[in-house]
């Protein structure tokens, strides 16, 4: 974790320097560690800051935030708006009874945003459930459903194994 | 088969407590908290009064009929998150620096309501906070502006 320098001589204050951005742990809304801030990413043509690379770790897939996503870079590390929907992949579902009704396979998006457009579940071995988002209650540990599974079962199957995660 | 009641619900509007058993107890952010090994019941009433849930490392934890949110033969589902599981979870300023893990948590009497928490820090005293210097109880524990505030105040 990188530690706040020392102040630079005729530095213009309420400014960030790449330093101060760079080399942070980057933390989601619940507190849970992402990973570790590499790269900032820049318009060329007016230099705004368009967002932060995340090093999720070693062999993990990497992670661009947007800025419109990140609450506020303090001494120690990014802050974060929100909980990265990506980590919903793995997670058990229940229904809305308690149900469990598989595991998350796939956590399809809308466009590149955070916004969940639909799930895909392994239900057992040779069945794939898609569940639109409309159907999650909540997402914490797992993730829990509004509708019971007689209703889910009725839902149009996936065979794509695609990862879009 | 014949029923004998009087204003109560018919047999098939009703399930045997036994299927509860063994099923998972879930919090609302979908931890699975344990699995019933019991139910309780008032004698007087007539009424399931809790359950008593297993977990692996926590031993039994029993909650009370008002923090269970529904009770179906496929799970039990509480209305809250056991404040019990806040321990080990590190505790972050709001300026994002780790100052140590959640130790012992202190509850108002029997409830869920936290009292203080117990920071633990490796090789430094420990140290308590109350509730209203957390801003978010989630994965990890955040807390406020003003505990840094506080600590400033008081190294001042």
């Amino acid at each position: 974790m990188m530690k706040k320098d020392k102040p630079r001589q005729n530095e213009p204050s309420g400014m960030l320097t790449s330093d101060d951005i760079l080399g942070k742990e980057v933390i989601d809304l619940e507190g849970e560690f992402i990973g570790v801030s590499d790269v900032l990413y820049m318009n060329d043509k007016t230099f705004d800051v368009i967002g932060v690379s995340v090093d999720k770790g070693f062999l993990k897939k990497g992670l661009i935030i947007g800025k419109n996503y990140i609450d506020r870079v303090t001494p120690y590390a990014i802050f974060l708006k929100i909980k990265p929907a990506y980590k919903i992949k793995g997670m058990e579902v229940f229904d809305v009874k308690g149900k469990k009704i598989g595991l998350v396979t796939q956590v399809n998006f809308n466009g590149k945003s955070n916004s969940i457009k639909e799930i895909v579940v392994k239900k057992s071995m040779f069945k794939n459930v898609v569940i639109p988002a409309n159907y999650i209650e909540r997402v914490g540990y797992n993730v829990l459903l509004n509708v019971a599974e007689a209703s889910v079962l009725e839902m149009k199957g996936s065979s794509d194994q695609e990862n879009n995660a | 088969m014949q029923e004998i009641i009087n204003g109560d619900k018919k047999f098939e509007d009703t399930f045997p407590l036994r299927v509860v058993l063994g099923k998972k107890v879930i919090a609302p952010s979908g931890l699975v908290v344990g699995h019933v090994v019991g139910l309780r019941i008032n004698d007087k009433e007539l009424l399931v009064e809790g359950i008593l849930c297993r977990k692996l490392g926590m031993g039994k934890i029993y909650f009370g009929k008002n923090y269970i949110d529904a009770l179906s033969p496929e799970a039990v589902l509480l209305s809250i998150e056991p404040t019990i599981f806040l321990r080990g979870k590190k505790v972050i300023t709001s300026n994002g620096k780790v100052i140590g893990k959640v130790g012992r948590i202190f509850r108002v009497n029997n409830t869920n309501k936290i009292g203080r928490l117990e920071v633990a820090r490796i090789f430094r005293k420990n140290f308590e906070i109350t509730p209203d210097y957390v801003a978010t109880f989630g994965k990890n524990i955040i807390l406020k502006d003003k505990y840094d505030e506080k600590r400033q105040t008081k190294a001042e």
